[in-house]
């Protein structure tokens, strides 16, 4: 059985995130973003997740934190466009449920993560993945300096994905 | 009137009473007064100095500290307003246009002591940075985030912040001209431990 796969359509979804500031939820979102995914129910080895999100097209709505988490102290765009994330394990948990554990690369850290996603379809053979996680930031570095301080910007930042995927002809 | 006496009345040999009394501030309301006249120069203080920083973490503190300290104000001053329905005030002493500028100034006050945190909290759910009372609980968010109405919001949070500035200082001016040159009771009346507060209510 070959492998399904699937790109990911850009700006058809949304990828969230929110943190804390002096202890109330800061959110924002990253808009450009592009992917593809392989699932291989049938072989340990067939599925491959490749996802990546352009730093700089952060978006909390407030123009300076904007410029701020692009900035060096962050993200640092300029360094590190892109934010990765690289995977050849996925396990099913269950009817359009999977486990997806691979390679989160950040500025100039990388580590492994397992993240649950959902897959559901969206009509025309389109499909929606979706899913939840959470990241401490000083893991990954972002907030050097000042921003280290975990009491008036918290450490723990939820992630919330739902995006959609083409299907594509298999790898 | 039999009014309640506290131990601090019996120590100084003078009564200073809860409630107002048609003499005097009583007791609650000289603390509403003062505790609300020191937050508002913390107000000014750390207002200002988060306005002259850019985006720090030394910003973001002290603009959390005022968005909370600007929301415990409030509530004193609708606490304080309570207060002054249930307990009215001494009447004001003075004649004609005087006493007509006192109810403005103080109407103007109490106004904008209401209405800045309401912008103060609207200037900051329009910039898409919802505000805590001091990391314990979040405020619903009054509007979505939008960069015109946070512009126009933070705008009429300092015109009003200069402009309650104006007022006070016309209010501790007119209070030092009542108590040195008029030499009324109305500045003692609003102090603890003084006896003058008694003093008649006229001036000659
Ligand atoms: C009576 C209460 C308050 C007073 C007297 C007051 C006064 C001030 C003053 C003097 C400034 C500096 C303005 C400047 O120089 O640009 C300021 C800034 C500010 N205030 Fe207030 N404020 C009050 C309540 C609040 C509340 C309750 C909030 C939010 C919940 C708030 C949010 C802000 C913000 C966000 C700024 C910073 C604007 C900026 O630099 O971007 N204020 N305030
Ligand atoms: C050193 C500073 C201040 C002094 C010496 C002072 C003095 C006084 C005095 C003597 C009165 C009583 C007036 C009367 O008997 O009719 C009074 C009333 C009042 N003060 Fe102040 N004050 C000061 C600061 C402030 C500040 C910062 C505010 C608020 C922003 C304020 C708001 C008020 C209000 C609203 C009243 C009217 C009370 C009522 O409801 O009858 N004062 N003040």
């Amino acid at each position: 059985m070959l492998a399904e796969c699937w790109v990911l359509v850009p700006q058809a979804g949304k990828i969230v995130f929110t943190g804390t500031q002096a202890g109330a939820p800061v959110h924002g979102t990253f808009s450009d973003y592009a992917g593809r995914v392989c699932i291989d129910t049938g072989h340990a080895t067939g599925s491959r997740f490749r996802v990546s999100v352009r730093t700089a097209s952060v978006d909390t709505q407030l123009p300076e934190l904007d410029k701020a988490l692009r900035g060096p102290d962050f993200f640092n765009s300029a360094r590190w466009p892109q934010a990765m994330f690289d995977s050849e394990s996925v396990k099913p948990l269950g009817p359009g449920r999977y486990q997806v554990t691979g390679k989160l690369t950040l500025r100039d850290v990388t580590r492994e993560i397992s993240v649950p996603i959902r897959l559901t379809p969206a009509g025309g053979g389109d499909a929606r993945l979706s899913g939840q996680w959470s990241l401490q930031r000083l893991d990954y570095h972002i907030g050097l300096g000042q921003w280290a301080d975990t009491e008036w910007v918290g450490n723990r930042v939820e992630i919330l994905f739902s995006v959609t995927l083409k299907p594509v002809a298999g790898k | 009137m039999a009014e309640e006496l506290t131990p601090m009345d019996r120590s100084t040999g003078h009564a200073i009473p809860l409630r107002n009394t048609p003499e005097r501030y009583g007791i609650v309301a000289q603390t509403l007064h003062w505790l609300i006249a020191a937050l508002v120069t913390v107000q000014f203080v750390f207002g200002v100095k988060a306005a002259s920083l850019p985006l720090s973490l030394e910003r973001l503190i002290l603009l959390a500290r005022h968005k909370s300290l600007g929301l415990t104000l409030f509530a004193l001053v609708i606490l304080r307003l309570a207060w002054r329905m249930y307990s009215s005030p001494p009447p004001q002493p003075s004649q004609a246009p005087l006493r007509t500028a006192a109810r403005l100034s103080h109407g103007l006050l109490y106004a904008l002591l209401l209405a800045m945190p309401i912008v103060g909290w609207l200037l900051s759910s329009a910039s898409s940075l919802t505000v805590s009372w001091f990391g314990l609980f979040s405020l619903p968010n009054l509007v979505t985030p939008d960069r015109r109405l946070a512009h126009w919001m933070l705008l009429t949070h300092q015109t009003m912040a200069w402009l309650l500035l104006t007022v006070v200082v016309i209010h501790i001016g007119a209070a030092f001209w009542h108590h040195f040159i008029l030499k009324d009771n109305v500045l003692t009346r609003m102090l603890p431990f003084t006896r003058r507060g008694r003093r008649s209510g006229r001036p000659p």
